[in-house]
This record gives C-alpha cells, structure tokens and sequence, in this order.
C-alpha cells in the first residue's frame, strides 16, 4: 500500500484520471442494473385473509318450470315489485371465525324456499353481499358481491354450494392510505325501480370496478327429487380465504430493492477500478511523486488511494 | 449457571407463548383448578361464580354430555358411560373421545433437549410429541387473566340499546330507511303519482317490464318523471278463454280509465293537487274472445307526457297497439311499454348522431332525396329469407349479416339486367344511401358536410352477355373515419365510405331459386395522432422515462403520503452528494 501513495497536482493528468475511473467505477453499475430489467420493484404482492363479515342482503331468483320465476330479496321495495311472484323464503345465516383470531373464517347460509307441489325449480340466482377490508398495506374497504347461477335440466329439491370468496384485482392496491373507491352498495336497495333490482345491470355495474370479488370453486351440488311437502333449499358455505393481494411498493421499498441491485454490481467494479489504480500508481504509468509511508503521515495529500 | 439457563428458558416460554394460539384452541375447560393451587387469588373465578352461581361447578362440567341419564357417544367425561372412561381407561368402549370431554391442559413446550435442568415452582411434565419422535418439556400455563375471558357486562333496559349500537353486525333486521321528503314538484326519476277516481287511492303510475333475468312482465315498476324510456316484457296465458276477458293487462282501459295523474306530488302543502286526465288517442275496442283466437289485446301503450319544469304535469295522451293471440294451452304476449315525455315541441322527430362528431354505437347517418336518413343493411325473416325490414349500421361496430333472397327465375338474357337490378335494390334497401353524413349532427340543406358514397358496381367487361350473367352476391360496406380536433376532446369524423359489391359468374340457362345474400361492414380508423408525449405538457426527459419510476410515482400523488416527496428529495441529494464526496 505504501508504494501508492504520491503526490500529483490537482489539474494533474492523475487527478484526472481518477476522476474517470471513478466515473466509471459507480455510473455503469447503474446503467447496467437499469438495463437489464427489473431495477425498479413496480409490483409486489402479500398474503392476507381479509376481514369479510356478510351483509345479510340476499336477492335471490329461482326459475321454474314453465319459464315462470319466483323471486325474494332483503330489499323490501323489490319484494314489492315482484307481486305475485314473490315468495318469502326461511334465510339462516352464521359466521365462524374457527382460528379464534378475530376475522370470519367463512359463512354458512341456508335458504328453504317454500313451493307448491306443482312448482319445479330448474335453477337458482343467488346474490349476496358482502363488507371486505384489507388492512395489512392500504386500507381497502369496499362492498362486494358473491354470485352464484346454476341450472340443472332435471328439478332439484336442494343445492350445496361450497366455495371461496376470491379478491379479483384489474389494478394493484396502493401501499398505504385508505382507498374506499368501491365502498359503495352493490344494489340501490332503496330505489323503487325494477331496472335497479336487475341481475344483468348490477352485475354490469360491478364488473365496472376494478377490484372485485368472486365466488370461486363453488361448483353447486344439485339434489334431484323433491317430496312435494318439502321445499327448495340452498345450503352454501362460503369461506374467506387467506388471498394474495397485488399492490404497488411504495417510494422506499423500490428504492431498496434498486439499491440492492445497484451495490451488488457495484462491488464488482469498486474491486476492478481498485486493481486498474494500483496498476497505474504502482507503474508509475502516471506521473506522481512518490512520498515515503513515514513522511505521508505529516503531509497533507491531495488523493488517497 | 443451570438455574439461570432454566430461568431465561422459562422466559423464553413466556414470551413464546402469544405465538401458538392455536394450542389453546381446543381446551374448552382447563383443568387447572384456581382454588386448589397456590396461586394469588384468582379473582375472575370468584367473579365466574358470582354471577352465575347455578354454573359455580362449570369447571367440572362436561360439554359433550348433551342427555342426561344416558350415555353419550364418545364422550369420556360422562359420568353415565362408567368411571373407566372418565380416565381415558384402555377398557373403554370408545374409539376416540370428543373434543373437550376429557381435561384439556394449557401447555407451552419446548424440546426436552434444550433444558438442562428444572427447578421452577410451576407444574412442568415431560411428555412426547404427537409423531414421538422427540420428549417435549411443558410447563402448565397458570395465567388467571389470559387463561379466562373476561366478565362481560351485565345487561340492563338501559344498556341494551348502547351495547347494540356498539356490537351489532349486520343481520337480517331491516335498517331503518329514512323517507325522502316530500317535493313540490317532481325531480328526475320520481315515481309519477296517479289517483283512482272512485276511490281516491293514491298509487304511481306502472311501466311493467322483466325482472330478474325473466322477460315475464313485473306490473309494478313504477315509471320514472322524465325519464322516457320502452321497456318490453312476456305474459304466459295457459287459459286464454278466461284469461282473454278477465285480465287487465290485456284490456286497453285499465291502462288509462279510472285514475288520473296528479300535476304535482302529494306534500305537506298540497294535499289535493290538480288531476290529469289521460286522453286516448284512439278509443279502443276491448278484448274479445272468437273461437281459440283473443282479439284486440295490447301489444303496445305509449304514454305521451307534456310537462312544464316545476309546474308538474300538463297533459297526458296514450296510445295503444292490438294485437290478436291464439293458442292453446300456451300462448305468450310481448307488450311493450313506452313513456315519452316532451316540453314544448311535441314529437321528437329527429335525433342527432352526435354533435358534431358521431357517438360510438350511433346510427350512420346518410341522405337520401335530400332527407336524412340512416344507413341499413340486410335483415332476415325468421324463415332466413330478406326482410322488408333492416338493420342499421352503427358507427365504429363490424357487422355482418345475410338473408336468402327470393329469386325463383330460370336465368334469360332477356331476365338477366332485370334479376341484377333487383339485387342492387334488395342491398341497398329502399332509400339508397348517395350521401354519408361526415359529423353526427350534418345538416340536409349544406351540402358541404356530406361525402360521397363510391359506389363500386360490377363491370361486365370480357363476359359474354349470351353466356354468363353477372350476380351480385355480397356487399362490402367501408368507412374510413378519423378523429379530428383537439386531443381533449376529439371528435370522430367519417372521411369516407364504398359500398363494393362482389359478384358471381352464373351461367345462362340455369334456374336460380334462393340466392344467399351477405353484406359487411367495415370501419378503418385512420387517425393520425400527434407526436408523443400525448398528454399534458411537462418536461422532456432526454433518460428513458421509466428511469425515474419511483421518483415520478412519488409526485404524482399515488401514494397520498407527503412524506414521500421529502424523501424523495432526501434520496436525491444524499445519491449526489456521495458521489461528489466519493470522486
């Protein structure tokens, strides 16, 4: 290390030397890390079970034989629009939170639908809402919607239906503040028009959103044969899984992973730009006085390498 | 040194004991008896066995002994099925036992290993792990405030609404909804009310329509004010004999005849406002069954409503469409429902495609005789053949559509002018299109703002007249459109259009009956936009954009976090200035 140490003027061809060397020891570590993808963390995801309780609002359609329906909802200004078609049925509904910690792990809903003996149900329209909220990086609150249709040719007596409450994301979540964009009804249960209580507008309207939920890996169970006392009955356990959220990183979290990226080349060329001065200095391939390690110590240096 | 080691082990137990929740979670009852152990007083106890003091022995209660009397299944704390399994005894009948029915301990654990040696004064026990393979060293959890839940409030009339405002969920109990206040006149989208004459009832006025992924007829949707809107459903008759007379939504006059509209709604100030009555336009006669078929039924009702802003409602007219249905034991109806409302001038007689560049999903708009017209194409009749009727080409959607036409001629060269000409006629429709309209709103009488339309014949050049005819079989409809003015507002522009027909070679002599037409159409974009960056003006970065990523998020507010630009600017001068202070 001794044989390094020199003196050269700060206008010297030296200094200028050092000053690309060290140009080139930290730009291209950068440009290198850049061009190569990925530098900047733009998206990243983490795992977390949402807090879902079950709004209790339930419309529901069933279509019978004979391309009739009969329907039923929570809303009581649909329930008037459906007239004779209305029928009230028996609703149950229960949240488990199994793991004891606080969130719902799932729902079990049953609904006994009374019909006539004459009456066969060929399929079912379900829709049930839900309040969801994620807190682990943004608070995201919205209201969301589970929907089920299934259609059998034979008449059923009963459908199972077991699934997952599934977050669909078009856009990532922000990494921090709160976003209730979406905290808005599914259904105008106040309006007293049919156009607001129609499946096809509120699915059209939902769908709208950017982030949603779905009702996945339901696939209903249908039961044939019914005794003509007994009535149409839906039993549907809905669980809310842990589910992976995409979000955008916020400005410190991509800057660590680009720093990380960065310093990582940049050992590499701090421990060639160190080889190339030794080099120089050592051949004295630029000229500097050489001072000696005792009287360094006194003098006052220009560089130090 | 070992007295230590256990001690911070022990501590280490402690703390490790919030992680493994799901180790308690199926110890219903402990067994740790405060009373019988040497601990402080146990002070939720004593509270467990004030309050109810029917349930004082809960602690020796066995959840699983559901009948009294008799022995439950796999519940080894019954005192019915025998002291031998009450222990778990190897002699009991059981094949397992269930959850909580024997004595659930409160243990934390660590690997036997890692302890040299115990002298702690709590209850420790080394047992082995659910696959054996290693000893587990457990002590007995003894917290008197976590090992209990905590004494719930006790209810009173008065606390009751409080502790519900405070806990409720959402359940099937209705919220309350708060009535909108009453107006003095209507708003957009208010129900219109309606008195019944003879008994003064008040109601709104109906718009039937389907519901519910069912085109069958809801009676009950009320009709909103101003908003003119044709709503169209189905009604099943499986008895049309009694149906045919008895039922009202088939009779013209129930529609119209003994109620009225109210000018103005029901309020607080006007209890009795002024009544419309609804004019027929035509009287119709009512439903009347013949042999199988029902005549004079409604097909159609459309309501006509003048109203004059906050006045209210000043005249309303119905109209109706008969219709005659038959069949037994089935028939279906579709009826359509219609309210149109209008200020001053009475019909809507034109409506524009856009104003000025044309609306995605408008009408083409073209002019014929020097009227305006729209652009159609072919249409087919349930049967397949060509329709009277077409469809219309809406602007920027592809479409494509073919019908059978109805040639039935054996192919003259005398026929053969006659049978091109009528196809030309079948594609292009009644009213030949020789003018496209190049904005939405384009006046009939400027001939400046309509384009050509190239037609696109074809030529009967080196076909021998006494051999072939020439038959056109498809039509190719073209419109080149771009978007024209500013960025921020664009509006699209049709620049031209070509009808292109393509023909077949048939030979004389052969007899044609159906000839399947088609016709496409297509929309070419051909905009040309400016150079980018596109957007807002801001500063050109000579680095590729995407280089100031995060710095670029940070300001432009996604995070909504205004520590975020601080930092940014932080980062910035700390990245400069290493690398000054570095050189």
């Amino acid at each position: 290390m001794a044989a390094l140490e020199g003196r050269a003027g700060l206008c010297s061809l030296a200094a200028a030397a050092l000053l690309l060397l060290a140009a080139l020891t930290y730009l291209p570590p950068l440009l290198l890390a850049y061009r190569s993808h990925g530098f900047w963390l733009k998206r990243s995801s983490y795992a977390e079970q949402p807090s879902v309780r079950f709004r209790h609002e339930v419309l529901l359609a069933g279509l019978t034989a004979g391309g009739a329906s009969l329907g039923w909802s929570s809303f009581s200004a649909c329930n008037r629009l459906l007239g004779p078609r209305l029928r009230a049925p028996l609703v149950s509904a229960r949240e488990e939170d199994t793991n004891q910690d606080g969130v719902m792990d799932r729902l079990h809903f049953q609904l006994e639908l009374p019909l006539q003996s004459t009456e066969q149900i060929l399929g079912v329209q379900l829709l049930l809402t839900f309040d969801y909220q994620l807190q682990r990086m943004s608070t995201f609150v919205m209201q969301s919607m589970a929907f089920l249709q299934t259609f059998s040719p034979v008449p059923g007596s009963r459908v199972f239906v077991n699934g997952d409450l599934r977050l669909r994301q078009r856009q990532p979540l922000g990494h921090c503040g709160l976003d209730s964009r979406y905290n808005v009804s599914v259904i105008n249960g106040s309006s007293p028009f049919a156009w607001d209580y129609d499946l096809v507008n509120i699915v059209a309207a939902y769908q709208e959103r950017n982030v949603t939920t779905f009702l996945s890996d339901s696939s209903p169970i249908w039961v044939v044969g019914r005794a003509p006392s007994d009535p149409f009955v839906i039993q549907a356990t809905i669980h809310y899984p842990v589910d992976l959220i995409v979000y955008q990183p916020g400005f410190w979290e991509m800057i660590k992973f680009a720093w990380i990226q960065y310093v990582c080349i940049l050992l590499i060329f701090l421990w060639i730009c160190e080889r190339i001065k030794t080099f120089l200095f050592q051949n004295q391939v630029l000229t500097t006085i050489p001072v000696l390690p005792v009287s360094s110590i006194l003098s006052h240096k220009e560089h130090q390498s | 040194m070992a007295a230590a080691q256990s001690i911070i082990l022990l501590f280490l137990v402690a703390v490790l004991g919030k992680a493994e929740p799901e180790q308690e979670n199926d110890t219903l009852y402990s067994e740790e008896d405060p009373t019988n152990k040497t601990g402080p007083s146990e002070i939720p106890e004593v509270r467990r066995e004030q309050r109810a003091g029917r349930r004082a022995g809960s602690l020796s209660a066995c959840p699983c002994d559901l009948h009294p009397g008799f022995c439950d299944l796999n519940c080894c704390c019954d005192s019915r099925c025998g002291s031998k399994c009450s222990v778990e005894g190897s002699e009991c009948p059981f094949s397992f036992c269930l959850p909580g029915s024997t004595r659930a301990v409160s243990w934390m654990c660590l690997e036997k290993s890692l302890i040299f040696q115990n002298n702690t004064p709590y209850f420790t026990e080394i047992v082995s792990d659910s696959n054996g393979c290693t000893l587990l060293f457990c002590v007995q959890l003894n917290n008197s405030k976590l090992n209990y839940f905590q004494k719930p409030r006790v209810i009173t009339k008065e606390n009751l609404p409080a502790l519900l405002a405070q806990y409720e969920g959402p359940s099937f109990i209705l919220p309350e909804q708060t009535e909108p206040s009453p107006s003095t006149f209507y708003r957009v989208g208010d129900p219109i009310q309606i008195s019944f004459a003879a008994s003064s009832i008040l109601s709104v006025l109906k718009q039937p329509t389907s519901m519910f992924a069912s085109q069958l007829c809801v009676d009950e949707n009320p009709a909103g004010f101003l908003e003119s809107k044709s709503t169209s459903c189905i009604r099943i008759f499986t008895n049309l004999t009694r149906s045919c007379t008895t039922d009202p939504a088939l009779n013209a006059a129930s529609y119209y005849r003994d109620f009225s509209v109210l000018k103005v709604p029901v309020n607080l100030t006007v209890f009795q406002p002024l009544q419309v009555k609804i004019i027929p336009v035509s009287m119709p006669a009512p439903p009347r069954m013949i042999g199988s078929t029902c005549y004079n039924v409604v097909s159609e009702v459309v309501y006509k409503v003048e109203f004059n802003g906050i006045h209210g409602i000043q005249n309303v007219s119905v109209q109706f469409n008969l219709a005659n249905i038959y069949g037994e034991p089935r028939s279906i109806l579709q009826q359509r429902f219609s309210l149109n409302f209008w200020n001053r001038s009475p019909f809507i007689n034109k409506q524009r495609s856009g104003n000025p560049g044309y609306i995605t999903g408008a009408p083409l708009v073209a002019l014929y005789n020097d009227t305006q017209q729209y652009v159609t194409v072919l249409q087919n009749q349930d049967n397949g053949q060509c329709s009277e009727k077409r469809y219309r080409i809406r602007f920027r959607e592809s479409m494509r559509s073919g019908c059978q036409f109805n040639a039935s001629v054996k192919l003259e060269e005398t026929n053969c002018v006659h049978l091109q000409n009528s196809m030309y006629q079948a594609f292009q429709g009644p009213h030949y299109p020789g003018r496209l309209a190049i904005t939405g709103n384009a006046d009939a009488s400027n001939p400046g703002e309509w384009n050509n339309i190239f037609t696109q014949r074809c030529t009967m050049q080196g076909i021998q007249p006494s051999v072939h005819c020439m038959i056109p079989i498809s039509l190719e409809i073209q419109v080149i459109w771009a978007q024209v003015g500013l960025l921020s507002n664009p509006q699209a522009q049709v620049l031209g259009a070509r009808y292109h027909y393509i023909c077949k070679l048939q030979s004389l002599g052969t007899y044609i009956n159906m000839l399947p037409l088609m016709t496409t159409v297509a929309f070419t974009d051909v905009t040309k936009w400016p150079e980018p960056p596109r957007s807002q003006p801001r500063v050109y970065w000579k680095l590729p954009f995407d280089f100031f990523f995060p710095f670029k998020m940070a300001f432009s507010g996604v995070g909504r976090n205004s520590g975020n630009q601080a930092g940014t600017l932080l980062v910035t001068l700390t990245l400069c200035g290493s690398l000054i202070l570095n050189t």
